[in-house]
């Protein structure tokens, strides 16, 4: 087949013409001015944890129109750039890629799953962004994926669930633990921690078996777990896996003889699983809105987000919010958006701005704070009245030292 | 570990595999009589799952939404078949998988577009709420019930395709389409027919398994592939091989559970594999 | 099996065209990041064209539908990475190491899978890439499981003394254009080659083709192992872009991009893969811009792929080549098909 000089120039200029088609209609549908301070902010828009995502973009949402109502951050607009993520690390990396190649933002804030978090935060180190992490982790604060610019607004599993094992075991139900945890680092971190204080308080650990994350049918893990007779169940996992796992739990008698301990149970994944299963079932928490009661900067932040979201905001939101508050008045108080000045100015803050005082901890950014221990009300009081406070732990006695963490 | 411990990894097992057994029937059918492997299959589980859950909600009777989960996939199948797949019979194995997989994409994306993506609630309903002495221990009302559904489907099904003209067209057509023609059966009628029944299965699977596993965009994804595994394992175009595959790969996967955990996901592709080098047609397959 | 394709064998080419199309090609290399918006998303264009035309080798050409193509992406991924980590970050050795793992790997599931037809060959492949899956899954001391595997050195080219680190997303996209250039015009030989037009011959009619004399289960292997080394080397490069290996890379629905991609584009002709590539890739940062989209772009991207399947069945360069045929003045029977 020949191929005339005529057809070849027709073809390069088709291609051509090709090619510039989705550049052109970029530049159209993407009008935003140059001049903003944007914020880049991955999110599990979709899969398991989605609920409690959308809770995150409420709360980061919240602080950043605050902010533009005040006039900006320096005199300019404030942007929130959201992206769903997936739930995936390869495509929070390529989210966080496009954010910054792409939309140029200033910072990155975010993030709820830790495998995802690990992967955004690769990147904004490559890139020398600052990431301010809502996400439980252990190893974000940790070499090698803690940098200058890494900063950690969520707790740790260490931090928490060393609080929720002390209370749990020296409560005096048992000393025989079984843990059943999601197989990824979410879950492994949570475990070792429990592990840690079972061998503190000399309590027996039964059993430990893994499970997929996002595995739905439990039924193959309980048996195995009713035959061990625990008294205490732990189930190391998040979003829709506690409402399924400890569903499935309860309807196999579970909750009759053993205590069910869950690190974290968001928001939305508590009103899913309702009274029934989780009544008397313990947790941890950053936040719980009742704290209002005792603490008059909860009441501030309740209403409002209530006000403006029609909803109480749940722990994760409250994190987005306190995270996203505390990079854009660092921007503020140095007045640029260098990440090195800006890091240094968030270094060592104390800040509370929805509930005590928090303050970022040196060596690793860590945002040491207050942990409240939760237990599952039988009868809810109203429709999100669903915990009782059994418990306030100063995040300062459950911190691992700068040392043990691997900072010199 | 104890006789009782033992037993109840059993029971698990059966009824892991029950789920699998309705919607590897519905795959197996869909590919003996088309000959076509439906990668939608997972979607039309979930769209059977949304459906049930809504009507659910509406209604606030389960078994009619057990009725019409089924019912409005089988429409949805034949329009399925009749507007997209029908027409790709003379082109091969290939864009009819490609069709389905394109489906797949659009159920599961439009689902995210009308519903958000997260699903809606779906509770075991009041009736078969709650726990029965099996004599080794205590055991959900509401499994029990899936295992009874899908006994009773399989018989459903056993009936329509032995003691039914419909079902006696479907068979001929699986064996020989172009003879079925010849003497005067409406093929097309047959063939989305049969794409229905297996869309309705798929369904009908889905709304069984919603109260156990939550209703989610995604929850068919799963459920497509292991639904593979089963219908290579018993034989396509089998009945009894879906059953027997269905509740075989059920246990096997209950019991790895137990002692190598490890493998317990990696085992049904190693079986699949197996199958398909040592004897292709599976246990009971006919090709 | 009937597949559609654009299925003209070729002949002697012509001098001209000997120059136009690698001249085309390195036009079109040069232009695609200067006009897309940001050069990572270039660079993600020419990893899913290269793992497409690997795909595109035993799908398009040989006929063979295998659902698991994401193991070899996933094998290069994970070893260029693994290797960057241990030992060394020097592209001139993770490259070819990723490359000889995807080929060994081809070797090993095509000798099994090639052993069945049709049907019971793609799902075999399925198996086959979901076991791999659950396995890396599983193995997380060494893959780093649901978290991935991080900390991977940036990669660099290392001849001597003389090195050249690949920091940004433009340095990646730098040697992806290069590697590119060179596959499709590597291709483009081997179509034309016995070997090339062996392969077709099984795609058209394997019976034939063994008539003839062909030992096609040999061939089809060959094509196996090929395919894999190329869809493994686009996984290396996506490692060297992302700096990341997440398990994703592994999943059936991995697999499933590629068959896209490379019906999109065409199946079984040259530029099919990357005229796909550029078409998905594309259409979903121009779908996610708009406002009332965004995250849902995949259900236009079905929409669009079932429009293809019913009307376009040969792809959009596929579509092209064919109406490109019918303006022609000689018979398309003795035409060829390598552009």
């Amino acid at each position: 087949m020949r191929i005339t000089r005529r057809e070849f120039l027709r073809e390069v200029v088709a291609g051509g013409a090709a090619l510039a088609i989705p550049g052109t209609l970029r530049s159209i549908a993407h009008a935003a001015p140059r001049e903003s301070i944007r914020i880049g902010f991955p999110a599990p828009l979709t899969g398991a944890f989605a609920d409690e995502a959308n809770y995150m973009v409420q709360g980061a949402t919240l602080a950043v129109e605050e902010f533009n109502r005040a006039g900006g951050v320096l005199g300019r607009p404030v942007e929130l750039l959201v992206r769903d993520d997936r739930l995936s690390p390869d495509e929070g990396a390529r989210r966080a890629l496009e954010l910054i190649e792409r939309e140029r933002v200033h910072f990155l804030a975010g993030v709820l799953s830790a495998a995802v978090q690990l992967a955004v935060n690769e990147v904004a180190k490559r890139h020398r962004r600052i990431f301010v992490s809502t996400s439980q982790s252990d190893k974000i604060v940790m070499p090698p994926d803690f940098s200058p610019w890494t900063f950690h607004e969520a707790l740790t599993p260490w931090m928490t669930s060393t609080a929720l094992a002390r209370y749990v075991l020296r409560e005096g139900r048992g000393k025989r633990v079984y843990i059943l945890y999601a197989d990824y680092a979410y879950g492994q971190e949570h475990t070792a921690a429990w592990r840690r204080v079972i061998g503190e308080v000399g309590a027996t650990l039964v059993g430990v078996d893994p499970h997929p994350l996002g595995t739905t049918d439990y039924s193959a893990y309980l048996p195995k777990i009713v035959a061990a007779r625990p008294d205490v169940l732990v189930l190391n996992n998040f979003g829709r896996d506690i409402v399924n796992s400890a569903k499935q739990a309860v309807e196999l008698g579970l909750k009759q003889r053993t205590q069910i301990a869950v690190p974290i149970i968001p928001t939305a994944a508590a009103l899913e699983a309702g009274p029934e299963v989780l009544g008397d079932v313990v947790c941890a928490s950053s936040y719980w809105w009742e704290i209002q009661e005792r603490i008059p900067k909860a009441k501030e932040f309740n209403t409002k987000f209530s006000r403006r979201f029609n909803r109480v905001p749940s722990d994760y939101a409250a994190y987005a919010y306190s995270g996203v508050r505390e990079l854009l008045e660092a921007v503020q108080r140095t007045g640029t958006t260098d990440s090195d000045r800006v890091a240094k100015a968030m270094e060592g803050r104390r800040y509370a701005h929805y509930k005590d005082t928090q303050y970022w901890r040196a060596c690793d950014h860590q945002s040491v704070q207050t942990i409240f221990l939760l237990r599952g009300r039988e009868r809810p009081r109203g429709p999100y009245g669903l915990f009782d406070i059994v418990a306030t732990v100063d995040g300062e006695r459950v911190i691992p030292s700068c040392e043990a963490l691997g900072h010199r | 570990m104890s006789a009782q411990a033992l037993l109840l990894q059993l029971v698990t097992g059966v009824v892991v595999g029950a789920i699998w057994v309705i919607v590897a029937i519905g795959l197996s059918l869909i590919f003996g009589i088309l000959r076509i492997v439906n990668f939608a299959h997972g979607a039309f589980y979930m769209l059977g799952a949304y459906l049930a859950a809504f009507a659910v909600g509406w209604t606030g009777h389960f078994w009619l939404a057990l009725l019409v989960a089924p019912l409005s996939m089988a429409a949805l199948g034949v329009l399925v078949e009749r507007g997209l797949v029908g027409r790709l019979y003379g082109r091969g194995l290939v864009y009819s998988v490609l069709a389905t997989y394109a489906v797949s994409l659009v159920v599961i994306e439009g689902v995210k577009i009308l519903w958000g993506t997260v699903g809606p609630q779906f509770r075991v309903p009041a009736e078969l709420a709650g726990m029965v002495n099996l004599g080794f221990s205590f055991f959900p009302k509401y499994r029990l019930f899936v295992l009874l559904a899908t006994a009773l489907t399989v018989l459903g099904v056993w009936w329509w395709l032995y003691r039914t003209p419909m079902g006696l067209f479907v068979r001929a057509a699986s064996q020989d389409p172009l003879m079925t023609q010849a003497l005067g059966v409406d093929i097309s009628r047959v063939l989305a027919g049969a794409f229905g029944a297996g869309v309705a299965l798929a369904g009908l699977g889905g709304a069984l398994a919603g109260p156990l596993r939550g209703v989610f965009p995604e929850m068919g994804l799963d459920i497509l592939v292991e639904s593979f595994v089963v219908v290579v394992i018993g034989g396509m175009g089998s009945l009894l091989g879906a059953v027997v595959a269905g509740l075989l790969v059920g246990v096997v996967q209950s019991f790895t559970f137990l002692w190598a955990p490890v493998f317990a996901h990696v085992v049904l592709f190693l079986l699949m594999i197996a199958t398909l080098l040592v004897r292709p047609q599976g246990l009971f397959g006919t090709e | 099996m009937e597949l559609k394709v654009s299925s003209q064998l070729l002949t002697a080419r012509r001098p001209l065209e000997a120059v136009f199309f690698p001249v085309a090609l390195a036009a079109f290399l040069v232009l695609l990041p200067v006009v897309l918006p940001y050069e990572a998303l270039a660079a993600q264009i020419l990893v899913y064209a290269l793992f497409s035309l690997g795909y595109n080798l035993l799908f398009g050409y040989t006929g063979l539908l295998s659902f698991g193509h994401a193991a070899f992406f996933g094998l290069g991924s994970y070893t260029a990475g693994l290797l960057a980590r241990k030992v060394t970050a020097n592209v001139l050795w993770t490259l070819p190491a990723a490359i000889a793992v995807g080929a060994v790997g081809g070797a090993v599931v095509g000798f099994f899978c090639l052993r069945r037809r049709g049907d019971y060959f793609s799902l075999m492949t399925l198996a086959f890439g979901q076991l791999l899956y659950f396995i890396a899954h599983q193995w997380r001391e060494v893959t780093g499981g649901d978290d991935g595997l991080r900390g991977i050195p940036v990669a660099h080219v290392q001849v001597g003394p003389w090195a050249y680190g690949l920091e940004s997303s433009r340095d990646v996209y730098l040697l992806l254009a290069l590697l590119t250039f060179g596959a499709f015009l590597g291709f483009r030989r081997l179509l034309r080659s016995p070997f090339g037009t062996a392969l077709q011959a099984i795609r058209e009619n394997e019976l034939r083709a063994e008539a003839v004399g062909y030992n096609t289960f040999r061939l089809k292997l060959w094509a196996f192992v090929l395919s894999a080394a190329v869809s493994s080397a686009a996984g290396a490069l996506n490692v060297y872009l992302l700096k990341f290996v997440g398990l994703n890379s592994l999943h059936w629905t991995t697999s499933g991009y590629a068959v896209l991609i490379t019906i999109l584009g065409g199946a079984g002709t040259l530029l099919g893969p990357l005229v796909g590539a550029l078409a998905f890739v594309g259409l979903q940062d121009v779908l996610s811009a708009i406002p009332a989209i965004v995250d849902r772009w995949p259900f236009f991207v079905g929409l669009l792929f079932i429009v293809c399947v019913l009307v376009f069945p040969y792809g959009i360069w596929g579509t092209v080549e064919r109406v490109q045929a019918r303006f022609r003045k000689q018979a398309p029977a003795l035409g060829g098909s390598e552009s």
